[in-house]
């Protein structure tokens, strides 16, 4: 039973960390970037360069990825986003898609690597811990811990740091921002950078547990309900989130019928749509016209 | 003058009548210098890791036979397409193939959904499915005239060492994890079967999607009904995936898997947590440093064409070229799918020296082989279990 917990909470922390790159983006600038989890699939396949190939040492290749990403991040932003800002809301979901495509498509060209699936080497691999009958793995004990740590940031961030107050500002209203002297421009690539490098650090803890791949980014996918759920506004929320559909498919995997489980996320999302539109911690905008 | 007109006019139709109607009768893709062999593989999804191997081992053969001259005279194409290991793109591809490609045969088609949905597509246009590479019982029976199989059944070899297994383990109480397709059922029966016959029932099945990589549930699951025997309807991933899962949570079965799960990139995936999972298997792999002597040279060969070890898959790839071509160079010149399907039936009992059990088809049976042993990884190799 234990054990079940730690496991949906340890695969939530995950689709947490995607959602969190969901909810920062559409914050910011009210579009969804499905190109998340291919986001997340670049980032382990960069730490697989740089341990596998470059003979990084495993700390050093993390912060190196997730720097990578970040200027990926921020460059997709400069030159895909910004131009179509304006555009319908459709057209920057099929952008992102697109996106998505197209990086499964440059990556599966790789020679010998890009359609293999390969093992990152983690110096906690294999080890475990034992808490009160449930055997909790180290994989999933980084995961949980990483979650907490950068919630902890971004909290310190957008409470405290000017950036990050700015990107709050911004993210209610760009145009009142705009006036108050806040580079709304240079604060959407900063926010996608960000949204950018989290993927990269979920891909990064997801790698032991799930080998690197170029399919792997379709847990992406399994985000969006985390996100919904959560309320799409709301960053704790997106956490929250990924943990109850986290924990809802562990249980539903064991108590329920078989099949169960695959559907058990995308229920629980149109249960949330039904009962609680805006998610559970999500806030009631309306607009004033 | 008119009757010899008309007489000249309608045999002059009939002859060319008849001409039409013999070339109604050649199959596609065999032309004068070219014979068209098509393939579904898996260039992108979670079977890329056989289906890159499968392919440049056909290739190999190919090329090699094509040096030499080709088949009676015709030189062979191994056009290869990616299924992504999903029957929806099957079905497309496999339009592409036998409707634009036009070739005469699909060989080493990668994946039992994959097979049978392009099957229907092939069949339509009386385009034989060669050797695919999956061990479903659909892929020769009902014995079909276009359906030819090599690779011992998933169904067949479970059922056969799945008891035997169990009773050299001492084991107590069986379970299954296997894959919600008809691959994963088709392992699933088998061991249930299999075990029936001593027995012994299955006190717990869990499954997974296609694709799924996280086995958290199912792991738990298993533990809770105290199984120490667990038969695994798993592939490439999942096979380390789940086992890794379990040797976490201080769960440790013996996993058999079936032919699907043997191969070398388990334990290079799965690493030491891998150790000591026995799996079926039918032809062995080709390593490298074998101890026949022959395979270590066609391994070089490889390793000199390719630039990197071959695999088992690399070697069924190149056998089933080898055989497929056997087949239509005793067709002979006037080679059609009719021409085809007998020589191979009656061909007789074909082997190679590389290690691959030995295939003969007959009219009534269109499984090649039915020879299957288990094998066991031992510090990262594989090793014949007696």
């Amino acid at each position: 039973m234990l054990q079940l917990v730690f496991g949906g909470i340890s695969q939530g922390c995950i689709y947490g960390l995607i959602a969190l790159g969901f909810v920062l983006i559409y914050k910011a600038t009210e579009t969804i970037s499905f190109a998340q989890g291919e986001l997340m699939m670049v980032g382990a396949f960069g730490a697989l360069l740089l341990t596998k190939f470059l003979g990084f040492s495993y700390g050093f290749a993390v912060l190196t990825a997730v720097v990578a990403l970040a200027l990926i991040g921020l460059m997709l932003e400069r030159m895909v986003i910004r131009p179509v800002l304006g555009q319908t809301s459709l057209a920057i979901v099929l952008i992102t898609l697109g996106l998505g495509y197209v990086a499964r498509g440059l990556i599966a060209m790789a020679p010998e690597i890009g359609t293999e699936t390969h093992t990152l080497e983690v110096p906690y691999a294999g080890k475990v811990l034992d808490v009160g009958g449930a055997v909790i793995s180290y994989d999933h004990l980084i995961v949980i811990g990483a979650t907490v740590l950068v919630s902890l940031f971004l909290y310190l961030m957008f409470r405290f740091s000017k950036v990050g107050i700015a990107m709050r500002a911004t993210s209610q209203n760009q145009l009142a921002a705009h006036y108050m002297g806040i580079p709304v421009k240079r604060i959407n690539g900063l926010v996608w950078s960000m949204a950018a490098a989290l993927a990269c650090l979920a891909g990064i803890l997801l790698a032991p547990i799930t080998f690197i791949h170029v399919n792997m980014g379709f847990i992406g996918l399994k985000a969006l309900p985390a996100a919904v759920v959560g309320g799409f506004t709301s960053l704790p929320g997106a956490i929250l989130g990924g943990i109850i559909i986290g924990l809802v498919e562990a249980f539903s995997g064991f108590y329920l019928p078989e099949g169960f489980k695959e559907v058990s996320a995308y229920v629980v999302m149109l249960l949330v749509l039904l009962l609680y539109p805006e998610g559970l911690l999500g806030e009631r905008t309306r607009k004033k016209v | 003058m008119r009757i010899k007109n008309g007489f000249i006019v309608t045999a002059v139709s009939v002859l060319l009548g008849g001409a039409s109607l013999s070339a109604h009768a050649q199959s596609q893709g065999v032309s004068s210098n070219e014979i068209l062999i098509g393939s579904i593989q898996d260039l992108s999804g979670p079977l890329a890791g056989f289906s890159k191997m499968a392919a440049a081992g056909m290739q190999m053969r190919a090329d090699e036979i094509n040096a030499k001259g080709g088949i009676n005279g015709r030189k062979l194409k191994v056009i290869v397409e990616d299924s992504a290991y999903n029957p929806t793109k099957a079905v497309q591809v496999a339009q592409k193939l036998v409707n634009q490609d036009k070739v005469f045969v699909v060989a080493g088609t990668i994946g039992t959904v994959v097979n049978n949905a392009a099957m229907p597509v092939q069949f339509e246009k009386n385009v034989m499915n060669f050797a695919p590479l999956t061990g479903a019982r659909d892929m020769f029976e009902p014995v079909n005239k276009l359906k030819f199989a090599i690779l011992d059944d998933y169904y067949g070899s479970m059922k056969e060492h799945a008891p035997v297994l169990f009773k050299k383990v001492n084991a107590k109480k069986a379970c299954i994890l296997h894959q919600d397709d008809e691959f994963g059922l088709e392992v699933a029966r088998g061991v249930t079967d299999g075990l029936k016959s001593i027995n012994v029932p299955i006190s717990e099945t869990t499954t997974y999607k296609r694709g799924a990589t996280d086995f958290s549930s199912q792991i738990v699951k298993l533990k809770n009904a105290n199984c120490d025997f667990v038969g695994m309807g798993t592939l490439i991933r999942e096979t380390p995936g789940a086992i890794a899962e379990a040797r976490k949570t201080g769960f440790n079965p013996t996993f058999m898997g079936s032919i699907g799960a043997y191969t070398e990139l388990v334990p290079m995936l799965g690493k030491e947590a891998v150790n000591g999972f026995y799996a079926v298997y039918s032809a062995g792999i080709p390593y490298a440093d074998s101890s026949n002597e022959n395979v270590r040279t066609w391994a070089a060969n490889y390793k000199t064409k390719y630039g990197s070890d071959p695999q088992l898959f690399s070697l069924y790839g190149y056998w089933i070229i080898e055989l497929l071509s056997r087949g239509m160079d005793k067709a002979g010149a006037n080679l059609t799918t009719e021409t085809l399907v007998k020589a191979l039936e009656t061909m007789g009992p074909q082997t190679n020296n590389l290690g691959v059990p030995t295939v003969q088809f007959s009219d009534k049976n269109h499984l090649g082989s039915s020879f299957s042993a288990i094998a066991q990884i031992q510090n990262g190799r594989w090793v014949e279990v007696k």
